[in-house]
């Protein structure tokens, strides 16, 4: 019983005898384990990474500024459920009745409850400058009754009394040089108002991602625009009532609020750190698990290199007594060692890639500057216990193989190549390229995909099919193409091709992977820019309009600016164009599916001289009330028909079931849901427009015609008068940052299969040390070596690149068909040359160090076997 | 037969070490592995080398080949003098005038029977001559076997494929280093005897170095080396010949 005890505490915990004796074996192998040691490494610094930014989204996120006094603050419904644990955040603020107000304050342990407007302007100093928030953060106004949450102490003057009143927070008065008294314009929209200073307030600590205007209450109400809605609910406590229990009653009385405390208080108060947060604890979770699929794979395809290449040594240890256990004992205790230093040595490059990300996340806008990374000893532990399970269980895969051999077995000189694929491999490659061709060229899109999106993600078949066939497709590429890559003529060439003719099997273990990084690499890269130069096109196509307005800063343009400029003579068609993002709910199989859109909202009169959407069928003068225009994609995508009604959540939790009354094709230069411009002003933060499209009338002075839209828009300070440029400058139809995320993973993903590709390389190149020594012994020179393995990298990238074109090109034409029904995907140069310029480093790099290293030795003492 | 009959009148001695020492090691700690040692090898003789571990064996071996430059002394290759050439210029003179048998790994395992024998003349870039080639493989008992791959061949027939390719460049001297350690009894007799008939057929030199005293009483000479110096010289000796004066040396 003991003893049975004391082997499974073995199998977990290897015994100090065991680490010692693995210690030394791994001194001796220092070539097979460092490929297994680098891919731990590597592995662990993206566990740590992912780890990193997991606990700094699920962390504080930003503290609290205005509410820090408040118990608790409520908000509304921020998020669309997916399911369970998946949400899509709305892009706008969803707000709560104000009736809730009243509700809570009754609410027993409550002393009161203040109902808090956020509304965007932008405050000119008296010399007419925009004065900003601190590093360009908003300035936001609000009723002065919530200036009770911070709380926020007046400094000199007194609170705003009449609605031309207003209170500044003293670093704000301080930016703009704006002294009591002093009257200042406020544009609110695009509608500039003047105020008289009444007084200085300052927070307990100090602001650092806003500044704070206080107006009167009912002026706050009035400016945000809705009369009946609060943004968030600050909740103050009466004595010795403490947060979590006031939490508890609010929850139980009041339906229909979120309630948060603590640091979380910073999330309903900064909607931007909200949405971050809840980002990356989704991406870094769901990259961190995939990466530790891949890093089991990877360590124990190395690992399986590395103990083949001992196989003697094993196959001696079982010929002298050792039991099948024993070697697993022997490899436990060997992977423990090597994955525990490995986890350690990852921690640190493991931190500054999650600061890579980090900044990466920042500039694809997904994450606010200012956005705490938390950097604690857990996500160390984690990668550590998941580093060592990971390579525990990878050395058990192998280790089980290794261990059953006889020794007779393994003693004897195996050195033949298997010939064979399985059949069961193969038929499985064969079939799946033409379903792959199938789903990219046969419109066969299920509901939730556009023909696009299933064009992309047939890729994946094509991979598969690759790594199915991959052994075959490279002998097939060397018996046709082996010659002119290596001319037979020279001795180096000759080498090299008879080299990859025998051992096509052990070449095809790092072309394929590396053909399968190509395809992925290259349908992504490829796939946005085709996206991009779709969009361009179709911009450059569809906009009509001679001029534009845009905003200089706040958050956009107010109607009355549209109807300003309607009244300018010369001036023939007005479209504002309001964004927003939307989801829409469609039937998927037996549930329902719901997905992320950009949307516009624009007026449908003559639509068509400002902004060409290429309307496919319906009439777009019918866009008005509750109706929806969609993009040919996403009428495929959800399966929608003209006439037929769709289900809508617009960007404030809105749900709609509006019309279709037109699909048209310029979707992605425009945003893929047109709605009508009141619809979405309505339902907007900021109630304004991101910009105006104006048409002249024929035989307008176009000069004379700017001169009178400056003047019309002479009130509004922050609005600007531009041409159409102005507009293709302006932040386009969004999805921006997505294609930078997915980069992002994508080659962090496929820089760790390159150090597969690399281990690969480099082991099964080090490994051949006698052969270069007996081809020195017999008269190659050096150099002859050296090209002899240049040639070998040279098959490598031909076939890897090769393999790789192949599979990438029926899903780009898939995929750009669907996008744009022009089957010609927009291939960028420079994605080009990065893909072939990395193929290149990765193969030749790695196979010309490891040549370098195999032949550090003299000929003759490399050829004794004294190796 | 012709060939070498032409290039034996070039010198008489395919090997000639003068007064070759090798030292190894740093100022702290050195190792004298050849004191001063000379000798000739007769072109059309069989010479192996014998000697107890640490006995300077594998340095001889290196020393003579080319492969590794004494500290003092010379070496003649022929008619070429080694000590003046450039790693390229050895490496010339290894591809020309030596053929190289190890005692394993001898071969290409991606390369038939074919391609490993020629291997040394395409490296030289230089072309096959059929006939040659038809000849030596016949000499080797391997002439039906062209296009198999070594994998197919047992541990003998590799070894005869090796001696065929050290064969194929004609040169000066076939350098084997325990060519037969990795064979059964059977499968080195046929390859002592082949090294045997290619040195009475083809006149070529062989220059062996073995510890078994069998292999060794295949040569027309055996040469003892110990602690780096020459230790006598058997002619025409037998097994328990060999067997006994390695006694003599100590432990072997």
């Amino acid at each position: 019983m003991i003893r049975r005890i004391r082997r499974l505490v073995r199998l977990v915990v290897p015994l100090p005898s065991d680490l010692r004796l693995a210690w030394s074996t791994i001194k001796g192998n220092k070539g097979g384990f460092g490929g297994s040691f680098v891919a731990i490494v590597a592995g662990s610094a993206v566990i740590t990474a992912c780890g990193v930014l997991l606990q700094s989204g699920l962390g504080n996120g930003v503290t609290a500024e205005r509410y820090s006094a408040a118990a608790v603050v409520l908000g509304a419904q921020q998020s669309f459920w997916l399911d369970e644990s998946s949400e899509v955040r709305y892009s706008e603020r969803v707000t709560l009745p104000t009736g809730t107000v009243a509700a809570v304050a009754a609410v027993p342990g409550v002393r009161s409850a203040v109902g808090d407007v956020n509304v965007q302007l932008s405050l000119l100093a008296p010399d007419r400058d925009v004065v900003s928030g601190p590093q360009d953060f908003p300035v936001l106004g609000h009723g002065w009754s919530a200036a009770a949450l911070a709380p926020f102490q007046v400094s000199k003057g007194r609170a705003p009394a009449t609605p031309g009143e207003v209170v500044l927070d003293a670093e704000l008065a301080d930016r703009g040089d704006v002294a009591l008294d002093a009257t200042v314009q406020i544009v609110v929209g695009s509608i500039p108002a003047s105020y008289r200073v009444v007084g200085l307030v300052t927070a307990p600590d100090e602001l650092n991602r806003q500044s704070a205007v206080f107006f009167t209450d009912d002026q706050a109400t009035r400016l945000s625009g809705r009369p009946d809605r609060v943004d968030a609910i600050g909740v103050l406590a009466a004595p010795g009532v403490t947060p979590a229990q006031l939490a508890e009653s609010i929850k139980a009385a009041v339906p229909g609020v979120v309630v948060h405390v603590g640091a979380e208080r910073g999330d309903v108060e900064f909607l931007d750190v909200g949405d971050a947060r809840s980002l990356v604890v989704e991406t870094a979770a769901s990259f961190g698990g995939t990466m530790v699929l891949i890093v089991v794979f990877v360590v124990a395809s190395t690992l399986a290199l590395s103990v083949r290449q001992r196989r003697r040594e094993l196959a001696l240890m079982r010929a002298i007594g050792a039991l099948p256990k024993q070697i697993h004992w022997m490899i436990n205790a060997e992977m423990t060692l090597v994955s525990f230093t490995g986890a350690l040595v990852g921690a640190i490059p493991g931190l500054l890639l999650a600061f890579t990300m980090r900044s990466v996340f920042v500039f694809a806008g997904a994450m606010p500057p200012d956005f705490q990374m938390q950097v604690g000893p857990l996500p160390i532990l984690a990668s550590l216990v998941l580093c060592m399970t990971s390579a525990r269980l990878a050395g058990w895969l192998v280790a089980r193989r290794v261990a059953k051999v006889s020794p007779v077995e393994a003693l004897g000189d195996a050195a033949v190549e298997p010939k064979k694929l399985g059949w069961v491999r193969l038929t499985i490659g064969l079939l799946l390229i033409p379903l792959g061709l199938l789903l990219t060229l046969g419109n066969v899109a299920s509901p939730g995909d556009s023909a696009a999106d299933t064009a992309a993600s047939a890729v994946l078949l094509f991979v598969v099919a690759l790594g199915c066939l991959g052994p075959l497709l490279l002998y097939g590429a060397l018996l046709l193409f082996g010659r002119f890559v290596n001319l037979p003529t020279k001795a180096s060439g000759f080498l090299a091709h008879a080299n990859a003719r025998a051992n096509w099997r052990r070449l095809s273990a790092a072309t394929t992977p590396l053909a399968m990084g190509v395809t992925l690499a290259a349908v992504q890269v490829f796939g946005a820019s085709t996206a991009i130069a779709g969009a361009q096109d179709q911009v450059e196509e569809g906009l009509r309009a001679d001029h534009a307005l845009t905003a200089s800063s706040g958050a956009g343009i107010s109607p009355e600016v549209v109807d300003a400029v309607r009244r300018v003579p010369g001036v023939a068609v007005v479209t504002p164009v309001a964004r927003m993002q939307v989801l829409l709910t469609f039937p998927s199989e037996d549930s329902t599916a719901t997905k992320v859109f950009a949307a516009q909202g624009v007026t449908p009169d003559r639509l068509s001289d400002t902004m060409d959407l290429a309307v496919i069928e319906g009439d777009i003068t019918q866009l008005q009330g509750e109706t929806v225009a969609l993009s040919r994609v996403v009428a495929e995508t959800v399966h929608a028909k003209v006439g037929r009604n769709i289900e809508l959540h617009l960007g404030d939790g809105t749900t709609i079931k509006p019309r279709v009354v037109t699909i048209y094709e310029n979707g992605l230069g425009f945003g893929d849901v047109t709605l009508p411009n009141d619809l979405v002003l309505a339902h907007t933060t900021a109630r304004v427009d991101n910009a105006v499209l104006i048409r002249s009338a024929d035989g307008t002075d176009q000069k004379a015609l700017e001169n009178a839209l400056r003047g019309a828009v002479q009130p509004y300070p922050t609005v600007q008068v531009g041409d159409r440029e102005a507009f293709l400058a302006a932040p386009g139809a969004g999805g921006g940052s997505d294609w930078v995320l997915n980069l992002l993973f994508q080659t962090v993903l496929l820089g760790y299969i390159a150090i597969a590709v690399v281990n690969t390389l480099v082991m099964a190149t080090a490994a051949r040390v006698r052969e270069f020594a007996m081809l020195q012994l017999i008269g190659a020179s050096r150099n002859q070596i050296r090209a002899m393995m240049n040639g070998e990298a040279r098959i490598v990238v031909f076939a890897a690149l090769l393999f790789g074109a192949l599979a990438t090109i029926p899903p780009l034409i898939g995929f750009s068909l669907g996008l744009t029904q022009s089957p010609r995907p927009s291939l960028s140069i420079m994605g080009v040359v990065a893909i072939v310029a990395l193929t290149v480093a990765i193969s030749w790099g790695a196979i010309t160090m490891a040549t370098r290293f195999a032949l550090r030795h003299a000929a003759i003492d490399a050829i004794g076997g004294r190796e | 037969m012709t060939h070498v009959v032409q290039r034996a009148t070039s010198a008489d001695h395919a090997i000639r070490l003068e007064a070759v020492s090798k030292v190894y090691g740093s100022a702290k700690s050195t190792v004298q592995a050849l004191d001063a040692v000379s000798i000739k090898l007769r072109r059309g003789t069989f010479t192996a080398v014998m000697g107890p571990s640490g006995s300077g064996k594998s340095t001889f071996l290196n020393c003579a080949a080319g492969l590794d430059r004494p500290t003092s002394g010379s070496v003649w290759l022929g008619d070429v003098e080694l000590s003046g050439l450039s790693e390229a210029q050895l490496t010339e003179v290894r591809r020309q005038r030596i053929g190289f048998i190890f005692q394993a790994y001898n071969l290409l395992s991606a390369l038939n029977v074919e391609e490993n024998v020629t291997l040394p003349l395409r490296l030289a870039e230089k072309k096959t001559d059929r006939k040659f080639l038809r000849e030596v493989l016949t000499a080797v008992g391997l002439g039906e076997h062209l296009k198999r791959r070594p994998s197919e061949l047992s541990g003998g027939q590799q070894q005869r494929v090796a001696v065929a390719r050290a064969l194929i460049n004609h040169p000066d001297v076939v350098v084997a280093d325990e060519p037969t350690g990795a064979l059964d009894t059977r499968s080195s007799k046929q390859v002592l005897e082949l090294l045997r008939q290619v040195v009475d057929t083809m006149g070529q030199t062989v220059l062996m170095v073995t510890h078994d005293p069998v292999s060794a009483s295949f040569a027309d000479s055996v040469v003892f080396l110990a602690d780096g110096k020459l230790a006598g010289e058997l002619t025409r000796p037998t097994p328990e010949q060999v067997a006994s004066r390695m006694t003599h040396l100590g432990e072997w």
